[in-house]
């Protein structure tokens, strides 16, 4: 009632952009407006990552039909393309920016609203982003694979295969910050497992493409053995990172298929394959 | 040259600290929700670019270049924004207005 009366006030005596404001919050506690603002900077982001992955699935699709008669022209482009994606860089510090900010303003919100007030909007916010975060890694992987088969096909042209690999390792190691940074606000909001979007089953195509990254990179020849496996073992990274968020235990979450098997160790057979078989 | 006028503003309201901490707060809200349809509108362009199922990679280097220079400017904003927020709820803290919430 309070807070009514102090905007009544000041729209009377000129804040301006107040007044127009009032009527719709100005009711609510300043913190869970606060709240809200920050549930649609979320979704906001979601609708970014997910249209760039929609549109880059579209144009690979049309631009590289089955077959390498145009590879070093394909490589090019997709290294073009990799390199205006820089964006998502930019996208992870704002990430980080908003996880402070609900880092900061958790301790009021949880003293003032009840726990189905503070889920609602934030945790639908949160979910979009992780969903539209995976949707761009699989395109991401998919996109990389592709690059790596044209790359492999040129051949040992020096350039183009340092280009290729320094553009991947980036990539990935974005990747791996945007998921991270994802998982954070998931967290933030208490769905750990995320069962509202049943994240084991979905996360399944993710895994498989970076499965199918490790094997063509595992076998690439265009580049160094040391760059090589430096984005081997930032694939190998991200695996086992997806690999410890699944959900951990079947009998807590009896509707979420269960991991049929955490890799041991988790690096890669690629690099460390014949210490393996020893042990 | 004449100079222009600046009105001789006198606000004949009274505001105490903790309504002028809500203020604040509000005002931060609304810059992030005026942030957040900004952002939208973005990915709404990518969408609307980017949906047709022939998309050339000018389109789509165009767009990442666009949406670039957005989260650049976003981000120094934020950077802003969260300097400002972490100075108001700092405010709370030394002045003790969680405390006369409760009370009331």
């Amino acid at each position: 009632m309070a807070f009514r009366n102090i905007m009544r006030k000041s729209s009377v005596m000129g804040f301006g952009p107040f007044a127009a404001w009032k009527r719709d919050c100005a009711d609510t506690d300043p913190f869970v407006l606060l709240q809200d603002s920050f549930a649609r900077h979320g979704m906001a982001y979601a609708n970014l990552v997910s249209a760039l992955a929609r549109g880059t699935e579209n144009w690979m699709e049309s631009c590289f039909p089955a077959g390498f008669s145009r590879a070093d022209h394909e490589a090019h482009e997709t290294l073009l393309l990799l390199g205006h994606t820089g964006w998502i860089g930019e996208l992870n510090r704002l990430l980080s920016i908003l996880v402070t900010k609900q880092n900061d303003i958790s301790p009021w919100i949880m003293k003032r609203v009840n726990e189905n007030e503070r889920l609602s909007c934030g945790s639908l916010a949160a979910s979009a982003l992780w969903d539209g975060c995976r949707m761009w890694a699989v395109v991401l992987c998919r996109l990389l694979f592709r690059l790596n088969t044209r790359l492999q096909k040129i051949g040992q042209e020096r350039e183009l295969g340092r280009q290729g690999f320094a553009v991947s390792l980036i990539t990935l190691q974005q990747l791996q910050e945007l998921l991270m940074n994802a998982r954070r606000l998931l967290l933030q909001h208490h769905i750990i497992h995320n069962t509202l979007f049943q994240d084991a089953k979905n996360q399944l195509p993710l895994i498989k493409e970076l499965k199918q990254l490790e094997k063509a990179w595992g076998s690439s020849t265009f580049c160094g053995e040391r760059e090589r496996n430096a984005v081997l073992l930032q694939i190998g990274q991200l695996e086992q990172w997806l690999h410890a968020v699944q959900p951990p235990l079947g009998s807590q979450c009896p509707h979420v298929e269960q991991p049929a098997s955490v890799q041991e160790p988790w690096l890669n057979k690629e690099i460390f394959g014949k210490k393996q078989k020893k042990d | 040259m004449s100079l222009p006028n600046v009105p001789d503003i006198n606000p004949l309201i009274t505001l105490t600290r903790e309504k002028v901490f809500h203020l604040l707060l509000a005002s931060v809200a609304m810059e992030e929700m005026s942030m957040s349809h900004i952002l939208n509108a973005e990915g709404e362009k990518i969408q609307k670019i980017l949906a047709s199922d022939e998309v050339s990679l000018e389109d789509l280097l165009r767009v990442n270049q666009s949406v670039e220079r957005i989260m650049r400017t976003m981000m120094k904003n934020q950077m802003l924004l969260l300097c400002k927020l972490e100075d108001i709820l700092s405010l709370e803290q030394s002045l003790g207005f969680q405390e006369h919430h409760e009370e009331e």
